[in-house]
């Protein structure tokens, strides 16, 4: 990967930034804790010096002075003179005793910090005292030198310090190994999407098995795919078909218009020739109007809108609709609601009409004077089923399968001017409800069934 | 009538146009959406034409405008396509009809009629009346010549709306739509059959017919004479 790329890569940004944190976390600590030591440690020194104070202020009581003084070299004694200060000063301003010599006055009674030069020490250290004046006669200054951490301030440094080494490390190889993994993933998505956009339309996202939320971005990348693909072949599939089924009476509208033209040069009436071209353009048109509709429905955009439709009651619009169309085709016609209560399932009722109709429809069409078209809808537990059935010529039952392809019609109904697409939408409208259509020899005749989800209504209350 | 028709396509508008002119109305065209919607808002009409696919603002669009300026002029949108969406989109935009193309210039006359009738008409009736035929909305009863009619209830609505409508023509698929909520177009003679059940019933025992088939077009229900 080229550096600008990895800057621009999410997982190297989050790696990058989880090293930083985690280094600026573990500095942090290191620093809170060394100087809550410090603060340990000042505190633990100052209490030792109030303490030697202390036992040099009671020496005192017993002997005067001179005991104080005795006490205080045995102090100097045992401290060999290191790190510590020790003075007595008379009430006269002489030095009693301690292990220095010049004792400047700017140390004011209590804690101060001094300069070890105001002490006529060398070395330029700095020194913790305690000044205070004992029986009201004897000024007594006890001081420490100002250390550097002593050894447990250097082990928790020390240790500070590799946990800062260790911590670095960790998040940079930690990090990279992390950022390198997500990367991978991310670079399978986009390989993905780089060969769907070169127009492979079958390339999928590959999927981990692990369930996390890279895993769920790609199965949703994945489904949109899937219905991207099928949309794309739906298109392909309704150009197919109109190139098949619009060509023919394309052509035969030429020919009318050409027969038109030469008749009219021969001066004779042209009114029949335009009228069939009329007709023509008006199948050509219901047959793209029923193309565009079944794209339209197989694009599933009309699931979003569905409510509860009553079947009882689109089965008596039927029932309103179709009753004396048949009995004017000679059939009879019949309409059987559910026993039960209503009978809901969610859909979009005009399109559940348009299927319903065509069913019908396609009965009275092909079934001879005297057949009868029995419709009914029956429900049961979790599922209603509405059914057109008539005891027509039917339709084979290895033609079954083929009738719901569009454009397909049996070879006798050929020339009966349908557009071959009445199934078809059928079957779009039955699968965009996820029902399921049955076709049944009803000996004789045809039964087409379509199964539906019964819709449950919530409890009343 | 004073009409205007925002159509880009020339061929469309001056047959629109030359179609409402020798009906004795003035129809005037704009070719783009915005000048469309400009003429709309300042201009009075009684009815306005709107192409679904515009240049420069769509009709979806220009009628969405047109409404939110508190214009309540009755809008029909002309269609490409016979898309179920299309069509709700467009009536839930604020348009008042649709008409698909291709379509016959008599189909549009009878809606652009039907649109000045609906917005003039009296919002509350309770009777129609029709030469001596008459319908009682409340007690949902026919007569005519002082003789009950018994109606079927689809009959019952199919008569109210020619009644409704009366003098002018309805279309077969205005009666589809407006009866039967059918919006697409069905295979079968649906509507001559119901209306041949509704003459046998209204016309045939009274001599004088009312209800007239106007050829290639569609029904009217018209007192003779």
């Amino acid at each position: 990967m080229r550096p600008a790329r990895l800057l621009h890569s999410t997982a190297i940004r989050m790696a990058l930034t989880y090293a930083v944190l985690s280094t600026v976390s573990v500095f942090l600590a290191g620093a809170t804790a060394s100087q809550l030591l410090k603060w340990q440690l000042f505190n633990h020194r100052d209490h030792d010096i109030h303490n030697v104070y202390t036992a040099l202020e009671n020496s005192y009581g017993h002997g005067g002075a001179t005991n104080l003084v005795n006490t205080l070299h045995a102090y100097i004694q045992e401290t060999l003179g290191h790190n510590w200060l020790f003075i007595a000063i008379g009430p006269g301003g002489q030095v009693l005793g301690g292990n220095v010599h010049a004792l400047s006055l700017a140390i004011t009674p209590g804690w101060s910090s001094v300069d070890g030069a105001q002490l006529g020490l060398t070395g330029g250290r700095r020194y913790r005292v305690y000044s205070g004046i004992v029986r009201n006669k004897v000024r007594l200054v006890v001081g420490m030198k100002f250390q550097q951490l002593g050894y447990l301030g250097r082990l928790v440094q020390t240790s500070f310090e590799w946990a800062f080494v260790v911590a670095v490390l960790l998040a940079v190889v930690g990090g990279s190994l992390i950022a390198h993994r997500m990367q991978r993933r991310f670079d399978a998505v986009r390989e993905t999407m780089d060969r769907v956009s070169r127009g492979e339309l079958a390339a999928r996202v590959p999927l981990s098995g692990r369930n996390d939320d890279i895993e769920q971005l790609s199965g949703d990348l994945n489904s949109a795919l899937d219905r991207l693909a099928a949309s794309v072949e739906t298109m392909q599939q309704v150009s197919a078909d109109i190139a098949h089924d619009l060509k023919t009476p394309l052509s035969r509208l030429k020919m009318t218009i050409a027969e038109a033209l030469d008749k009219q040069e021969r001066s004779q009436p042209v009114a029949a020739e335009l009228e069939s071209a009329a007709a023509e353009v008006d199948q050509v048109n219901r047959t793209f109007n029923a193309l565009l509709r079944i794209a339209q429905i197989e694009a599933g955009a009309r699931k979003t809108a569905f409510k509860p439709v009553d079947i009882s009651a689109l089965l008596t619009m039927m029932d309103e609709v179709y009753r004396e169309v048949a009995r004017d085709a000679g059939q009879s016609f019949s309409v059987a609601l559910p026993a039960t209560a209503k009978a809901d399932i969610m859909g979009d009722r005009e399109l559940l009409m348009q299927m319903l109709s065509n069913l019908i429809e396609n009965s009275i069409r092909y079934c001879p004077a005297g057949s009868s078209i029995h419709c009914s809808a029956t429900a049961h537990d979790d599922t209603v089923r509405v059914t057109v059935a008539d005891n027509g010529p039917g339709i084979p039952e290895n033609e079954h399968e083929r009738v719901l392809r569009r454009f397909y019609r049996l070879e006798k109904s050929r020339t009966s001017g349908g557009t071959g697409l009445g199934l078809s939408l059928v079957k779009a409208v039955a699968d965009l409800h996820d029902a399921e259509l049955r076709l049944d020899s009803a000996h004789p005749g045809l039964m087409v069934s379509a199964i539906f989800a019964r819709r449950r209504r919530p409890v009343a209350t | 009538m004073h009409l205007l028709l925002i159509e880009d396509d020339k061929k469309t508008s001056s047959h629109v146009a030359q179609g409402f002119q020798e009906k004795g109305h003035v129809c005037d065209v704009v070719e783009d959406g915005k000048a469309g919607l400009e003429e709309a808002v300042h201009g009075s009409y009684d009815v306005i034409i709107v192409d679904r696919m515009l240049p420069t603002l769509d009709g979806l669009s220009l009628v969405k405008a047109l409404r939110a300026a508190n214009s309540i002029v009755p809008v029909i949108y002309l269609t490409a396509i016979d898309g179920i969406d299309d069509r709700v989109a467009g009536l839930e935009a604020g348009a008042d009809d649709y008409l698909t193309k291709p379509f016959a210039f008599s189909e549009l006359a009878a809606r652009v009629k039907a649109l000045t009738r609906r917005h003039a008409a009296p919002a509350k009736v309770t009777t129609l009346q029709v030469a001596d035929l008459e319908m009682d909305l409340v007690k949902r009863s026919v007569k005519r010549a002082g003789r009950n009619i018994v109606l079927q209830t689809r009959e019952f609505l199919l008569l109210e709306v020619l009644m409704r409508a009366a003098g002018q023509v309805l279309t077969r698929n205005m009666l589809l739509e407006q009866v039967w909520d059918i919006h697409f177009d069905p295979k079968t003679s649906i509507v001559e059959t119901h209306i041949s059940r509704l003459r046998a019933k209204i016309d045939k025992p009274f001599g004088e017919p009312l209800l007239h088939t106007v050829r290639s077009c569609g029904y009217t229900l018209r007192a003779p004479g």
